[in-house]
């Protein structure tokens, strides 16, 4: 068995240690929120945190995280979640949705180090095929300003 | 009577002076027009009174049946359902990948019925009988853009009539005249007599009434949700991760599974047998016709097991020789050869006899992949008597029928759900993945959740087609007088049986231009390549703006004219295509801009019915290149949601920048190069631009926006390099000449 804590709470699992996180989390936790999109470490729709940091799960192996813990977006209601997921429906961010909850838990991270300008937004390596991002900058700088961590130029 | 509950009160006196301001300000009276309404059915439901109005369509010898024998309607009929609660229901027979189209739907019945948008709720009809309907104008196939521009009137019309229908109701219970009431915001009143009804008090006595034989239309004037930005119903539940995808179809004894197919273009497992040894217990390895899938416990476990499977192919010597450089030499050798005639207008030989200047140029862009962030995925559970699939796919028809005749199984043995997709962009047209899973289901007797790992997605998709073109211009005193075009690449149609006369999608944006040139000439030539294609957003225009709108570039510098101001003139007789057209220069700046270093260029398209032009801004820097802006004006008719419409053009302004600057997909020794967004890559928030969007106001019928604003992209980025360096690009991507933003 192993433990881990998620979202707040105690799980003992059984599954082979380098069964990755995301796997655990989507078939034995049912925490569906967090997506499968690429299976590399690329796309950022597995992205959940790990004390605090964001890491894409689906290269994370559940050996890794033992006693750490994990926050999914099911988890993700402290206020900069709560005004992260605010801003997101307040500017229609997503279309068909799917990689949303992964860039919104990038977004947490980042507003989480207290410095957000042009430049960091710019890094999270995210991907949506949609093509929300325009909408997405917009939903973390304003968040970002809200929390009062927004360096960035006001226009 | 003053009770709440039952939905029927008294207006206090504040109510009755502002609706009564209300009317005075015609904000409330909209009734336009008179029509004769549609075939609507109407059915009262047995348990819960309620008022349910569909489209008495598509019903064929098995819906017969179905409907014969029971006294409920077939629910995929059932488009509008008000209940007493007083909510309206209103379930949308399209799928869902991210265009909205609920919403749409939603907006424009809840415009003419009046309807509160609080109370409205959005169905995908989570389980419905199969449906099969061949006229491709109504069947749910979602495709070309087409949802809305093809229910419009039909939407309208099902809430004008539950509108009427509910008046009548109201008018009779008040023994009042229809015309004294006012309907606003799923209410019934009566000013003099100060009353007050809910729709859904009314259900039990509308359902009852007959149909009415016409319907008031509302003036777009008094539009209150059309063209606006009135809630998405779907936004938080997809922010809170709470949405249901494909690949998130959980049932009890659900076994997780994951495939494998043969990676040549052409080729089969040969091994099978030898293959069951390395399977695990508890997992089974499952036989399909192009390779095999494990089933486990764990997708996880089961794509383990297949990376490590030692499965052999046969494959033929050819397809283990094709290779990308082999596509380019038959699709340049097409461009040499007859092909078949498209479009013929005047004497092209005798204009280009007369030209004093002529120009040719040749265009090629690659394979591309669809690469929607959620990889194919289905659930299937198959008995002995049944099929039943929960499906994030676009066509429940086809995949009704392509299981049926798969399976060995009647129409009515299989029942088909809908699941959100995680992005399509036209993937989700094809059946393969739906039959996967259903021969996974089948042959271990368990409900089976099927997914592809990244590099199957991007490897086994249906592709958009390679294709070239030849342009030729014939231009006397600056005047463009003659055009030829030929563009070449593999029959779309034609590769799955379908027997067109002519490639009618390399056609499009190709065959029908919006220009004015006297003498044209344009053909298309099919070739045979053993690549497995599909429609991919914006389908034939996705090459075909490339190649028209880079050319009518050339054809501008060739001949001494701005870009723009040549597009004018050849648009000189279309006043809706020069408003566009002026609108996206006006946003740009067009006539003042001056930046060393930077430059714009400019594509225009009609398609899908609408107008879009683009203009994109770019910087070249030492082999580098950055796009910084797109410009978009957009003329769709009339605009259902505002903000769902922006965010339409967004998208495909975004995927077709993509495409542009890092799409392709290359063959070698028979397979697919490409795996992940590593080596496919797609734009990111590093190289997005920023996007400026406007439409155009008016009340002409809707076109579609979900593929319109793809292809302008890519000749506008090409065009717009050339402002800057003089160098023009004539074969995509452009990462194959440019570092693609150097930081």
């Amino acid at each position: 068995m192993i433990s881990i804590i998620v979202n707040n709470k105690k799980y003992e699992v059984d599954v082979e240690p380098e069964k990755p996180l995301l796997w655990v989390l989507r078939e034995e936790l049912e925490l569906l929120g967090t997506k499968f999109g690429c299976g590399f470490g690329i796309c950022g729709a597995c992205t959940v945190h790990i004390d605090g940091e964001p890491q894409q799960c689906c290269v994370i192996t559940i050996g890794e995280v033992v006693g750490r813990r994990i926050t999914t977006i099911e988890g993700l209601n402290d206020r900069v979640g709560q005004c992260l997921k605010n801003q997101w429906v307040e500017n229609s961010v997503p279309q068909c949705g799917y990689c949303q909850p992964g860039f919104i838990m990038s977004a947490a991270a980042l507003i989480y180090r207290g410095f957000v300008n042009e430049e960091s937004i710019r890094e999270l390596p995210n991907i949506c095929r949609c093509g929300t991002y325009q909408r997405v900058k917009k939903a973390i700088y304003t968040t970002a300003d809200q929390v009062g961590v927004w360096e960035g130029s006001h226009e | 009577m003053n009770n709440p509950i039952l939905g029927e009160r008294f207006l206090s006196r504040a109510e009755v002076a502002k609706l009564s301001n209300c009317v005075n300000n015609r904000e409330l009276d909209g009734s336009a027009y008179h029509i004769r309404r549609r075939e609507f059915i109407k059915h009262s439901t047995g348990v819960i009174a309620g008022l349910t109005l569909g489209f008495n369509i598509g019903i064929d010898r098995v819906q017969a049946a179905a409907i014969d024998a029971s006294p409920v309607i077939n629910p995929f009929n059932a488009w509008l359902v008000i209940t007493p609660d007083n909510r309206i229901a209103i379930n949308v027979s399209k799928t869902e990948m991210g265009q909205k189209v609920g919403t749409s739907f939603a907006v424009i019945i809840a415009e003419e019925l009046e309807a509160d948008w609080e109370k409205v709720d959005i169905n995908f009809k989570p389980e419905m009988p199969p449906f099969i309907h061949r006229n491709t104008q109504l069947q749910r196939l979602t495709y070309g853009s087409t949802s809305v521009s093809t229910w419009y009137a039909y939407c309208r019309e099902l809430g004008a009539t539950a509108k009427s229908l509910l008046m009548t109701a109201a008018a009779n219970r008040w023994q009042v005249s229809e015309s004294s009431l006012i309907v606003y915001q799923s209410h019934i009143y009566h000013l003099p007599s100060w009353r007050c009804i809910s729709f859904g008090a009314l259900v039990e006595d509308a359902s009852q009434l007959p149909l009415p034989a016409s319907v008031s239309l509302k003036k777009s004037n008094s539009f209150r949700y059309l063209g606006k930005s009135v809630p998405h119903k779907d936004v938080r539940r997809k922010v809170l991760g709470e949405e249901i995808y494909g690949i998130d179809m959980r049932l009890p004894n659900l076994r997780f599974a994951a495939v494998k197919q043969c990676p040549f273009v052409d080729g089969r497992v040969v091994n099978f047998d030898a293959l069951l040894s390395y399977v695990p217990e508890g997992q089974t390895l499952v036989s399909i016709p192009n390779g095999v899938i494990v089933t486990a416990s764990s997708w996880w476990s089961a794509q383990k097991t297949l990376d490590e499977l030692p499965i052999e192919y046969d494959v033929d010597d050819d397809a283990a020789s094709f290779n990308s450089n082999l596509v380019s030499q038959i699709l340049a050798q097409g461009l040499n050869e007859e092909g078949q005639q498209l479009f013929n207008k005047g004497d092209v030989t005798a204009a280009f006899n007369n030209a004093d200047t002529t120009l040719e140029a040749i265009y090629e862009v690659p394979f591309l992949a669809h690469a929607p962030l959620e990889p194919m995925s289905c659930t299937a559970h198959v008995t002995d008597s049944k099929c039943r699939v929960w499906m994030a796919q676009q066509g429940p028809e086809e995949a009704a029928l392509a299981l049926s005749h798969e399976l060995g199984m009647a129409i009515e043995q299989i029942e088909i759900n809908m699941l959100s997709c995680g992005g399509s962009f036209g993937r989700r047209v094809e059946t393969d993945f739906v039959i996967q899973a259903a021969l996974a289901s089948k042959a271990t007797g368990h409900p089976v959740n099927l997914l592809w790992s990244r590099p199957q997605d991007t490897q086994q998709d249906w592709f958009r087609p390679a294709f070239a073109a030849k342009m030729r211009a014939g231009i006397t005193s600056g005047l463009l007088e003659a055009l030829t075009g030929i563009n070449c690449g593999q029959n779309l149609l034609q590769t799955r049986g379908n027997p067109v006369p002519f490639d009618i999608l390399a056609s499009e944006g190709f065959a029908n231009l919006p220009y004015n040139i006297p003498n044209q000439n344009i053909r298309n030539n099919s070739v045979q390549l053993p690549v497995t294609i599909g429609f991919w957003r914006s389908v034939g225009h996705s090459h075909n703006a490339f190649f028209v709108e880079s050319f009518m570039d050339e054809i501008a510098h060739q001949a001494n004219y701005d870009p723009y101001e040549y597009r004018r003139y050849l648009l000189a007789s279309k006043p809706r295509e020069l408003a566009v057209l002026d609108k996206v220069a006006k946003m740009a700046c067009w006539k003042r801009y001056h930046r060393p270093g930077y430059g714009l260029g400019m594509a225009f398209m009609e398609g899908f019915g609408s107008i879009v032009a683009t203009v994109a801004e770019v910087s070249v820097d030492s082999e580098s290149v950055q796009v910084h802006q797109l410009w978009c004006a957009v003329d769709c008719g009339q605009v259902i949601h505002q903000d769902g419409a922006t965010a339409q053009i967004e998208g495909a302004l975004i995927f077709g920048l993509s495409a542009c600057l890092f799409g392709e997909i290359t063959f070698r020794e028979g397979q697919v190069e490409q795996s992940t967004y590593k080596d496919y890559p797609v734009i990111t928030l590093k190289n997005m631009p920023t996007l400026h969007i406007q439409f155009m106001k008016n009340t002409h019928a809707p076109g579609g926006l979900g593929e319109a604003g793809t292809p302008g992209v890519a000749p506008a980025v090409v065009n717009a390099i050339f402002s800057v360096t003089g160098q023009r690009i004539r074969k995509l991507p452009l990462s194959r000449y440019l570092t693609v933003n150097k930081e």
